[in-house]
Parts: structure tokens; sequence; C-alpha cells
């Protein structure tokens, strides 16, 4: 018989009990240049639009992907810090609880799911959202006639009015699942690298089910430096960070 | 002439609603009054018409059947807003909510706040109405009909603003909780479930309300329009069901008006506090705190009988209401707003108490910013209570039309702004630093938001003309259930219980 | 049944489904919340290995296609430069094969401007043309050492008056002739950042301008946490805190043209130590000692006033330098961009050898002293493919520019590079490429160069077209890339080097090849023998298409072999180069030095047409579709601007007026202009978005190699009418308020 406790944890964020597979994905701070070669991967892979000069100034940039940077300390001992944000996957994701037609959901192997379809546009879920890494079509993206060539057929083109996010390549995911299946055997660790993963020149993202505790994911996530952003607010991301090192290399 | 004729007459005259031509034999009034008494100087220095049942019929019902010109033109003009407001709305249904103001991360802007708004003015009409008829508040009469309707149509007003501020309108109707192919229930863990269900029962109920209540008066102006031969014969016919105004009819008619007023007493707070729990159940610093379900049920009782005290001025000038809308009334009521501005007054500022000491850096960053960048906005909010709690602690203050008029005015405006500063400023300055913003409403907001209060003056403009709009029934049953008693050198207005 | 009954029943039942509803079945039930396969049915792609040819690096990629449409590019991962990843250039480049101004035919110009004419007439003009110039043409590219220029090299290599020139990256020469100072022949110095624990970084944005920046991205990946118990340290010193130094644990901000001597003072420490501590090294004691003596004059304490920093700075970049070994040095544009150029590279790399001396068995840095068998074979694939080291770079083009004017060439070919918009205004390379009778442009797109030629010839997308390419920057190892169609030609164009094999074929001209595929196949014939590792038992069309599939060949042979000492001679020499001479600047005058920098994804200015590329935002501005001068706050509020405020930057040469972005990582006395901006000519998205900063730059050379001193300016700024709103994705108080992550 399992304690109230137990089985309250287990319906909560523990994959692991009921599934293979539980995604995690982790962004090593010391790695990362800030370079944004990420930010378009995921542009190319997930038909992200560009929104242009004037919707920009209105802050309505869709990049699912985002680098935010920050200033510390005054010159000359001015330090610059990048952190990559995207829709963190949290296990208690806020945004799932406030949306009223399930267009965002949990699904089994830890992602937080957006169904365009179901979505009507109500936004709840990016006020909800302590990351702000939800995004908004704020009118229909345009694709015209030649750009719409290079569209990705494995990603829906969002209507306007929907909400969208980080699906961490959900279509990447599945089709290492496919292939896995074809070949009779589980998901190898390294099989299914999201775009953002793939491209980082140096190396900052690691991506793997984290359920294999033989995977990178795993160790990473063991390690010392591992940390939840916005820990405190109890979201429990799938998304984690290795904390950069010191910043002093004198005195 | 004694009391007990008084209960008497209520019981066997049937009061109200009486079959067309009844000349009721009403009690004098002036024989009652002494004239020397101060006390009833100050309460009954208006003048009188209470003197025959059909001439106070006449008079009540005059702004219903008889329209001047200015109406049209006024009604016009309102027509001309809200097409605009319209042609706002299909341009941004077509085009994309992107010709609002709003954006990352500030995904609610001026139409939540204005939803909040409309569903806070939505609490003048039904708790004032319900809670008098409760506590058998005598003064209460008059004013019934003008909140009740009140409130049916802020809600009307609001219930639209979440339809506005979708972004597919034309999938909103995923929230039904429709049996149909997609297999799908809405997700009733979320607050905006509960708010579309707070909202659609309280319209139901408020809307029952206001017909209950409007029975033996349609009947009064069926009467009247089949006796005139006018064209609302033919709906008022309908409406009236059929009412004579039996002792069967009046005896269920008290008990469901009573039974209506209970539920919709317990409806009220909830929705406002679930319209609330919209914004207090996320995680969002700022948003999340307990404080949040009575703070906005007493703003929202704050600025509804704010309205109705505008709405009792706007009518009695109008329509020349002035021996039925009293000053007595505006001055009662001027007592149940002082009371509610200080409790609101208290509410804000615990929550600006409990942010400033705790200075917790996130919850402090809204506070700061909203402190920073809108001091006249603040202005204006305190303004709006302290200054209302002032003046309206002054009885020559209460029982003046014209500073009654422009001060309830200023606590609406006050409290607008203050529902604008909760949804805001507190998006605007998130979690998460690096999406801060800032946020602007648009000409579209702006125009839909003006058309939505011209909606609402129109749904009143087009209601006068349908509907009897003083609660005569009522009136008719205070003045037989209550008169002046002589106790010594004094005259006390009495009453006998309902 | 009666009444009782009929309740107890119900009151059962009821009771049993309450109980029944408390249990947990509902996990099993396939629940509808769920979207099937959640919302992705992936379709299956054709991957195809190819070249990226964005800018010269030669990052082998991978393109994703779907029903014949390139979808994706993705890093190849056996490729020795990319490493499996791709930088943002790379990745938009989808986004220029399916661009809208493409041009889809050839056209000449007339009277009334350009005429479209067939690709017939087009091949003809230019055969004609090729009779009548005898071979007084040149050919211009961006320094690409690839098909095309092999293929001209070899039609008219020969002839007298023939020059090929390649526009290549400010500082090409100076790094050359810096990594030539401890090797025998020219090559880009190349530091192994990989198994570096300390690094110090001489004004190298390696992440934005290096000469391959996802290869510099995966080293510093590799430096900063790829070993298990090591952090890699990097420090930072240069003028401006670039997004690179941004990832250093140090920035130090150096005066303009002063890393040379910052150089030198810490190698002065570093000789001090290795003398002090009597450390093992091969290299001779006396040459030690010679060279304490010369670097004498660069004590600490001497050159601190100087370098505007505290003697014990230096100390610090010095200690770690010995202790942490292995340790590199890697000199960048701010030290190339200043006439003392090449001085101040000798010194960054004389650090480099004493580096090497110190932690001999981890580091590889002085691959360029191995004499390895593959050595010659890099060098002669570079001279069969035209554009080699010596045909690159600043005084390549004064070169050109000098013999337009004189009238030596009656025709030129430019492909795939826009001179008229990158190079400095003081060049006038404008003026005199109008004096020369016929030039050709081979381009995909209308640019400022395209449009001041007589013939534009739309080529392929590199996506579309064949080419074989070899990477100026080399990682140790020989690399010769293939780059093949990975798609159908998506408009109707031409391969640029296929109309000149045409046009020479039809003015009867020795032509290597029928077609470029040819001619990329007879080089990987040409050089099949000479590669280590090539399976012998393929046929040749089995071999070319082996190679294909790898995206070309590339040894892997010398990765780990120990490097030797330098030959005596070398270090010797090399007392004679420890000097830093003082900088000199044009517009010396002036109070600001000007800093022009490239950012992350405009390049030189082709990524100025792409949307993704200028909507993403810059690393450091955040700022998107949008032009800036970055200055500090202190000199902001000195010149009495906030940001957004139009401040107009002047020069003997130009003027440019841009809005004020106040940046603390940028010294007071320095004002930096990202380049790539204000196009003129360049389409839509970057017509008139910003102004070009190279209008404002002078003609000083490097007094060694000859190149560009591009950052040797000093300007006025001025206040100017105006201001703009800043398109940043940061909030200007939220990017200080970043200790809410903890991070």
């Amino acid at each position: 018989m399992r304690t109230l406790k137990e089985s309250i944890k287990v319906k909560s964020f523990n994959y692991k009990k009921h599934n293979d597979y539980s995604w995690s994905m982790i962004i090593d701070l010391d790695r990362c240049n800030g370079c944004g070669a990420c930010v378009i991967g995921c542009q190319a892979e997930n038909n992200v639009a560009t929104v242009g000069e004037e919707e920009v100034g209105k802050k309505r940039n869709m990049h699912w992907l985002r680098i935010e940077r920050y200033i510390e300390g005054e010159y000359p001992h001015v330090k610059v810090r990048f952190l990559p944000m995207m829709c963190q996957h949290c296990a208690q994701a806020p945004c799932e609880s406030v949306c009223p037609v399930y267009a965002t959901y949990h699904n089994p192997e830890g992602l937080n799911v957006q169904v365009y379809n179901r979505c009507i546009g109500t936004r709840f879920c990016g006020n909800n959202c302590p990351y702000s890494v939800r995004y908004f079509n704020w009118f229909d993206s345009s694709f015209p006639e030649p750009v719409n060539n290079q569209l990705n057929p494995d990603v829906s083109v969002r209507e306007r009015g929907v909400m969208e996010k980080c699906s961490l390549c959900m279509q990447r995911i599945r089709r290492g699942k496919d292939t896995a299946k074809d070949e009779g055997r589980e998901v190898q660790d390294g099989d299914i690298q999201p775009a953002c993963a793939q491209t980082c020149p140096t190396g900052a993202i690691t991506f793997g089910n984290i359920n294999d505790h033989e995977s990178k994911v795993y160790k990473m996530a063991h390690s010392g430096r591992a940390i939840s952003l916005f820990e405190e607010k109890g979201t429990h991301p799938a998304v984690k960070y290795l904390k950069g090192g010191t910043n002093d290399v004198i005195g | 002439m004694s009391l007990d004729d008084n209960v008497k007459r209520s019981a066997d005259a049937g009061v109200a609603g009486g079959h067309h031509g009844d000349v009721m034999a009403l009690p004098e009034i002036e024989s009652f009054r002494d004239p020397e008494t101060k006390a009833a100087k100050a309460h009954y220095d208006d003048a009188d018409i209470y003197r025959d049942e059909k001439g106070f019929n006449e008079h009540t019902l005059r702004p219903m059947f008889f329209t001047t010109k200015s109406y049209f033109i006024f009604t016009l003009a309102l027509g001309l807003v809200m097409a605009q407001g319209l042609g706002f709305f299909v341009y941004q249904t077509f085009v994309g909510l992107g010709m609002a103001g709003i954006h990352e991360p500030v995904y609610w802007g001026a139409y939540i706040a204005t939803f909040v708004f409309w569903v806070g003015m939505s609490h003048s009409g039904t708790i004032v109405s319900s809670i008098l008829r409760l506590t058998q508040a005598n003064w209460r009469r008059p004013i019934l009909r003008a909140a009740e309707a009140m409130t049916a149509f802020s809600l009307m007003v609001a219930g639209l603003f979440p339809l506005i501020h979708v972004g597919r309108l034309w999938r909103a109707y995923y929230m039904v909780p429709l049996p149909s192919q997609r297999m799908l229930w809405p997700n009733f863990k979320s607050p905006l479930m509960w708010d579309f269900c707070a909202i659609n029962i309280y319209l139901t109920g408020s809307m029952t309300f206001l017909y209950i209540g409007l029975l033996p008066d349609l009947a009064v102006a069926r009467d009247k329009a089949i006796a005139m031969g006018n064209w609302r014969r033919h709906y008022l016919k309908v409406l009236a069901l059929g009412w004579r105004g039996s002792h069967r009819e009046w005896s269920v008619y008290n008990k469901c008006s009573l039974f209506l007023a209970v539920i919709i007493l317990l409806i009220a707070p909830s929705v406002h506090t679930i319209v609330s729990w919209d914004f207090a159940m996320t995680m969002t610093p700022g948003w999340h705190t307990t404080i949040f379900g009575p703070y906005f049920v007493v703003g929202a009782i704050y600025s509804g009988i704010a309205a109705v005290i505008t709405l009792m001025i706007t009518l009695r000038i109008l329509f020349n209401l002035d021996d039925v809308i009293r000053k007595f009334h505006i001055d009662a009521l001027g007592k149940l707003l002082l009371v509610i501005a200080i409790i609101w007054t208290y509410f804000y500022f615990c929550e600006f108490i409990t942010n400033w000491y705790s200075h917790k850096p996130e919850e402090w960053e809204v506070m700061a910013w909203q402190g920073h960048r809108f001091p006249y906005h603040l202005m204006v909010m305190l303004g709006g209570s302290c200054l209302t709690i002032f003046c309206l602690s002054w009885r020559r203050f209460r029982s003046c039309m014209p500073c009654m008029f422009a001060l309830t005015l200023l606590v609406n405006c006050g409290m607008y702004i203050e529902r604008y500063l909760i949804v805001v400023p507190i998006l605007s300055r998130r979690d998460n630093p690096f999406m801060w913003t800032d946020y602007t409403p648009t000409i579209t907001e702006v125009g839909i938001i003006v058309a939505s209060f011209a909606y609402f003056i129109f749904l009143y403009a087009i209601f006068i003309k349908l509907f009897p709009i003083v609660t005569m029934a009522d009136v008719k049953e205070g003045v037989i259930v209550s008169g002046d008693v002589r106790l010594g050198r004094h005259a006390v207005r009495v009453q006998v219980k309902e | 049944m009666d009444r009782r009954s009929f309740l107890k029943l119900s009151g059962v039942a009821a009771s049993a489904s309450v109980v029944g509803a408390c249990s947990r079945t509902s996990q099993n039930v396939i629940s509808f919340v769920e979207a099937p396969n959640d919302g992705a049915n992936p379709v299956d792609g054709d991957w195809f290995a190819t070249t990226c040819r964005e800018c010269n690096a030669g990052c082998g990629v991978i393109v994703r296609t779907v029903n014949g449409r390139a979808k994706k590019i993705e890093g190849n991962a056996i490729h020795p430069i990319s490493r499996g990843k791709a930088c943002a250039r790379s990745q938009a480049a989808v986004q220029t094969v399916y661009h809208p101004e493409r041009l889809t035919t050839p056209m000449l110009k007339g009277a009334g401007g350009f005429e479209s004419i067939g690709w017939d007439k087009a091949v003809d003009v230019i055969s004609q043309r090729f009779t009548e110039a005898e071979g007084k043409l040149f050919y211009l590219n961006n320094g690409a050492n690839d098909a095309s220029s092999g293929i001209v090299n070899e039609i008219f290599g020969k002839m007298d008056g023939f020059l090929n020139v390649g526009n290549s990256e400010p500082g090409f020469e100076s790094l050359v002739a810096g990594g030539a100072a401890l090797a025998d022949s020219p090559r880009l110095p190349f530091p192994d950042l990989d198994h570096a624990q300390f690094a110090i970084l001489f004004g190298a944005d390696i992440f934005e301008s290096g000469p391959s920046p996802v290869f510099w991205g995966g080293s510093f990946g590799e430096c900063r946490r790829g070993r298990a118990s090591v952090r890699g340290r990097l420090v930072y010193a240069g003028s401006r805190l670039s997004s690179t130094a941004a990832v250093c644990d140090l920035w130090l901000p150096v005066p303009p043209g002063k890393l040379g001597l910052l150089a030198l003072s810490v190698a002065q420490v570093v000789v001090d130590i290795i003398i002090s501590r009597k450390l093992a090294l091969t290299i001779p004691r006396n040459a030690l000692g010679r060279w304490s003596e010369v670097l004498k004059d660069y004590d600490p304490e001497k050159v601190a006033a100087q370098l505007e920093m505290p003697a014990e700075y230096i100390h610090k970049l010095a200690i770690p330098f010995v202790d942490e070994s292995p340790s590199v040095a890697i000199a960048g544009a701010d030290v190339t961009g200043h006439v003392n150029g090449v001085a101040a590279l000798d010194a960054v790399e004389f650090l480099n050898m004493l580096s090497y001396e110190i932690g001999r068995e981890k580091l590889r840095i002085h691959e360029r002293l191995t004499p390895e068998p593959n050595e010659g074979l890099k060098r002669r694939i570079t001279q069969a493919l035209g554009v080699d080291h010596e045909a690159q770079g600043y005084k390549r083009m004064v070169e050109l520019v000098d013999g337009m004017e004189q009238g030596k060439y009656s025709m030129g070919i430019i492909s795939h590079t826009n001179p008229v918009f990158d190079t400095p205004a003081g060049l006038k390379f404008k003026d005199a490429m109008s004096k020369v009778g016929f030039t050709v442009a081979v381009a995909n797109f209308m640019d400022e160069t395209a449009a001041e030629a007589t013939l534009v010839l739309p080529d392929h997308h590199w996506l579309e077209g064949w080419s074989v390419q070899n990477p100026n920057f080399v990682p140790g190892v020989p690399v010769l890339n293939l780059q093949q169609p990975v798609i159908r030609p998506f408009v109707d164009t031409r391969s640029g080097s296929d109309i000149i094999l045409a046009a020479a074929a039809a003015a009867k001209l020795k032509t290597p090849a029928a077609s470029t595929e040819e001619f990329v196949q007879g080089k990987v014939k040409q050089f099949r023998a000479e590669m280590l590792g090539a399976p012998a038992y393929l046929g040749d069309e089995e071999f070319f298409r082996h190679l294909l599939r790898n995206g070309g060949w590339w040894s892997s042979e010398i990765e780990n072999e120990p490097t030797p000492t330098p030959p005596d001679s070398v270090l010797w020499e090399y007392r004679d180069k420890l000097k830093a001479p003082e900088p000199e600047f044009d517009g010396a005058e002036n109070p600001f030095y000007l800093h022009p920098f490239q950012t992350v994804h405009m390049g030189r200015g082709q990524g100025a047409n792409n949307g993704w590329l200028q909507e993403a935002p810059d690393p450091i501005t955040t700022l998107m579709w949008q032009f800036w001068v970055e200055m500090n706050p202190a000199t902001a509020a000195k010149l009495g601007v906030v940001e957004g405020d139009m401040v107009k930057i002047s020069s003997a040469h130009g003027s440019i007026t841009a809005p004020v972005f106040p940046y603390k990582g940028i010294r007071p006395d320095v004002v930096a202009v990202p380049i790539g901006y204000g196009h003129t000519n360049y389409g839509k998205l970057a017509t008139g978005r910003g102004e070009n900063v190279m209008t404002l730059l002078g003609a000083k050379q490097d007094t060694d190699s000859g190149a560009h001193a591009w950052r040797a300016q000093k300007v006025k700024v001025e206040k100017a009418q105006g201001r703009m709103k800043m398109l940043r994705n940061a909030h200007p108080e939220g990017e200080y308020k970043g200790e809410v992550f903890q991070l």
C-alpha cells in the first residue's frame, strides 16, 4: 500500500515508475557563449515566424528559444551572462492547470505539450508562466511564396490567435522513438537531439532520458552544478541548468 | 388612520398592478406629517405625489411611454459610438489580436481590466437590492429596478470582453461543455472555467431576479399600454404572464423574490471572488495573494454603489423623478457608500502594507513600478478613497445632488484605474526581469472599451423605454406598510413587518 | 420490486460507484486529453552532406531535404571543422535559397539600366570579352579557395596581366604573417584551445569574426567543461566586452593598439618565472637569457600606466599562464586591426611558444611546426584552387585598385563578394571599378557591387551547385571540402563557374573541364593518391561518391603526434621580433577611437537581407532589425545623450548617424559600431537599415603585412537630431536584475 505522500509524488512529477522515458534537457551555462545558433536552429526546425521590425518593437518576437543577457557590475568590472531560455517543461506546470480547454497538457514522458488545434487564445497560460516562454500569434504568421518552401513538414504552422512554445522538438523525439521501434530497441542516449542541442557549437545543450541512469543528462542533473530556474516556485522543470564557474580568475 | 388600517389595506387591496381603472384610496401622507417636526421635514421635504395610484402610475410610467426627440438623438449618438467599437472589434477579429497593445508577457491588458470593472459594476444592483430586501430597509424601494437592471446590463457588457479578448473567437465554444466529436470536456481545473460558469450563473440569476421583480409593474404597464393601444402591449402581454394581482400571486411573488434575494446574495460575492481567482490562483507575484477575493468583492460593491448613485441622480434629473427618488435615498446610499469606501481603503492599505513590509523583491518591483510610473493614477485612486471618505462624512454633501454625482463618477474612475493597475503593472514586471516591458492600450482597445460604455448606456436607454424603471409595486407597498407615528413631540416612521 | 428494496439497491449502487471512483483506475484509461502522437507525425527526409559557404570557414554540413526542398541545415558530425555543429548564419541559409529577391536572370547594363538577357547571350557576351581581354582581367572573390577560383585560375592563371584577389576578412594577412612567425609557410595561427586550461584572448572575438566561429565554439566548450575535473579559464583583453569576452572569466579593458605591449609584458613575467624557477625546457637557456634582456623594457611596473591597469594584474595573468599549463594565447581583430598588428601577433605567438614549451606534453598548439606529411598536400591544394594566402587580403586589394585606376584591366569577374560595400572609404573601390570597361558580377542577390557591374550573373545558391573548397583555416589536418547540389536549382540560375567555362570554351581558351562537376571530380582524382586513409579498392567514380557522402576528405592521421621543438634558428630570430611599436591612428586629433566590429549574424553584411538573422537578437545588445553605436554610459552622459538618441560620428572620410546604445562593457574613449549595416542596394530588408561604418574608415595599413588597420581610426562624436526607439529584447532595467535566477 502506497502512502499518501508517495502517491502524490508519483502522480506529480516522477514519471519513472510509469514510463521508460522522461525527457530532460541540461544547459551548461559555463559553455554557452550566446552566439544564437540555437535560436536560428529552432526557428528553422519549428517554423517559427519572423514578425518584422514593427512587431519586434512591440516585443512580439516569437523565438521559442531566446538567449537572455544580463549585465552585472560597473565598468571596468563588468560581467555579461547569457541564459538560454525556453519552455522549461515543468513537471508541475503552472500553464497546464489554468488552460480552460486542455490546449496544454503533460504527456507521460514529462513533456509539456501544446496542442494548437485546441487553443482558443485566452493567454492565461502565458500569464501564469514565470519564465515568460510562451508566445502568442498576434497575427497570421506570414510565410509568403517562396519562403514557404522551407517550412518543415513535421511541424504545423500556427494560426493567428494560438499560443505556441518550445516543444523540445516533439517531432524529433517521435522520429527517434519510431526509428528505435522499427529497429526493435530502446532509444539510446544521444539518438534524439532537439534542433538547439544539435546545433549548439559549444555543446552547451544536452538532451536525453533522465530515467536512464547511464545517460549524460542523468549524470549532469546529479552533478553539483545542476540548478533549476525559480526552484522556489516548485515547478520542477525538466530543463535544468549547470551553474557557471566563478567570475574571478584574478584575486 | 392607524397602523392597523394600513396593514389591513395592504392585505386586501393588493396594492399595485390592480386592474386598470381601479382607484386605490391611498393614505393621505400629508395627514401623518406633523409640519412642525424638524426631523420629518428633513426627510420629506420633497413634493409628494402619492395622492392616488393612477396619478402615481401615470407619473412613473411617463418615461416609458413618452419619448422626446433628444432621446433619439442621444441613442443615435450611442449607436455611432457602438458602431465604431464594433468596427474595431470586427477588424481585430479578422486581422488578429495584434491590433491591441498587448504583447508578451502582458497578455492581459485593458480588455481584462474593463471586464473586471464591468463585473464589479454588476455587483451594485443585485447585491444592493437583495441586501436591502433582506434587511427590509424601507428606503430601498424606488431604486431596486434601476440597480437590478444595472447588474444585468453590466454583466452583459462584461461577458463580451472575454470574447473580445480571446485569440480565436470562432473556437471560443470549446469552453462550453458540449458533448461533441472532439471528445474533450473543458478543463474544470482552470479558474477561467470557474469564471465562465460563475458569470453565466450570475447572469441567469440576476436576469431572473430582475424579471420577477418586474412582474407586477409589467402588469401595470400592460394595462396602460392596452388602454392606450400602444405597440408595447404585444410583448407586455406576454411578459406579464397574465398577472392579475391575486392573493396567491402576491404570496408566491413575495416568497420567490425573497428566495432569489438569498440566492443572489450568495452568488454575487462568489462571482467576484472567482473573478479575482483568475488572478489570485496564478503564481504571478502581485496576483497570488489571499486578499484578492474579499478585496475584489468590496471593490465591486464600492464601484457598484457609486454607479447606482450616479444612475439614480441621472434618472432623477432626466425623467423628473424627484418625488420618487428623493434626497433621502441618495443620503442613505451615501452612507452605505461611506462604509464600503472605508472597508475598501482598508483592503487597499493591507495589500500595499504587506508588500511594502515584506519587500519581497519580485512583488515590490510591481508596487514600485506602479508608484513610479503612475503617480497620477495613484492620486486618482487615493482621491477615490480618501476624498470619498472625507466628503461622505458630511450629510450636507450627501444630500447635494451635483456633489454626489461628481464624487461617484470620480469613485468609478478611480476604481477603473485600480483594475487597470491590478492587471497591467503586475504583468509588466513579471518574475523574469529580461521580459519586463511596458504597455499602452492602442486605439483599437480604447475604441472597443468606449463602445462598451456606450453599449451599457444604450441598453439602459432601451430598457427605460420598454419597461417601467421605477419599482412601482415596491414603492406603493412601502407607502402602505409604513407610516409616521407620533411619539410625544416627534414623528417617527415605522414599518409593519413584511 | 417494492419501493423499499429499490431504494436500498440504488443506495448500494451509489455508494459502490463513489468508492469505485476513488480508486485510480482512471490512469489506465486512454485519456482524450493526450493528443495522438502528441500532434507530431514526422516524415522522413533525405540528408545530403555538403559544405557551408556562408563564410570561408568551410564547415561541413548536412542538409535535410523533403520533396526536393531544403529544410534544415545541421553540422556534419564527422567533419573536423564543424564537428557536427552549425552557426546561426549557416542555419539561416535555407532562408536565402528561398528568398523572394533572388536574381533569376542574367542582366546586362544598357543605357536605361539593367536589361534581362538570356543565358545564351550572356555566354556570348562574356566569351567575346574574354577574347578581347587577352588575359588582362581580374578575378575577385571573398577569399574562397574553391572550384570557381580554381577554374578561373586554370584558364587565365598563366596569362600576363591576370590577377586573382580574395577580398577576405580584415586582418587576414596579419594573422597569416603572425602565423608564419614560427613556421616556414603562410598559414593562420592555430592555438589548441581544446586542450588548454588557461587562455588569454588578445582582442580575439573568436565567436563573431574568427576564421570559424563554429570550430572555436567547440574548442571553447571543450576547454571550459570538456574535462571532468578541469574548468578552463579564459581572460579577454581588448577595448570592448564582446560576446566572446562575455564568456571569459575576466575582461581587461586595454587601450586600443596596446595589446602587443600587454602580451610582451606578460611574456616578460613568464620568461622571468621560467628562469627563476629553473623549469626544465628544451629551449636553450642562453636564448631565454637573451629574451629576458630584450623584454626588460616591458616590465609590468613600467608599462602598467600605458596599459591603464595595475601592474599586479599582469603578474596575475602570467602566473596562471605558467602554473595552469597548458595555456594558450589567441590574437584577434583587436590586434590585427591596428597598424602594429603583426608585431603584436608576434608577441602573442611568442607567448604560445613559451606555453608549448612549458606544457609540451599536453598541447598541440604548434602543429604548424610539424613537418607533417600532409603539409605539402595542403599547400598544393590551396595553390590548385587559385586564391591562396598570398592572393588574399587588403594588400592585394590595394594592388587591384591601383591596377584598375591605371586601366590595367579591361575586364573583371567579381564573385560572391561585395567590395563596394565592405571595403573602407579610403580604398575608393567604387571609383576604381567604374574605370574597368566590363565587369561581371556573379551573385545570388542584387547588391552594391552587382549594381555597379556591367553584367550580373545569377549564380546557384551553394545548396544548388557543385564546388570543391579548401578552407583557409584548417585545424591541423588537410581538408578538401566537397559541395554538391542538395536540391535542384529553385530559380533559373546557372553555376557561375559553368558559365565561365562555357564562355572560355567559346572563346577558344583552354579549359580545365567541361563543367564544374567534372572539375570537382578532376580535383578529387588529382589528389586521391595523396589522400591518406582513402579506400584503395574503390574506383574513381565510387571514390567520388564515397567522398560526397562524407562531405569531403580530411585526414585524421596527425591528431596526437607530439610536436618537436622549434628549430634553434627560429628561436634565436625571435629576439628581434619582440617589440611593441606605438599604434598610429587616422584622424589622431579626434577624441574617440572607432571600434568597428563584426556581429554574429550580419557577417560583413551578407546576412543583412535575411529575415531570420535580422530578427535574431544581437548577443550583447539584444537589438533586432536595428543599427546602433555602443558607448560607455559615462561617455553618453558626457555627450548628453541617452539610449536611442542619435549621434553623428564623423571622420575625414565621411560621417554616419546612429542611435546610441549605452553599454557598460566598453572603454569610455571608444565608440563601437557594428559592420554589415547600411546597405544601399541589397533588397527590401537590408536597404536603408542603419549606415555603413566602412564609410568612416581611412586606408591605414599594417606596417608589416599591409593588412587594413580597420580599427586605427579616430572619430568625432556629437549629438545629432532625433531619437529612435531601440528594438531591444532585454528590458533596459531588467537586464541588470539577473540575480533573480541565482545563477
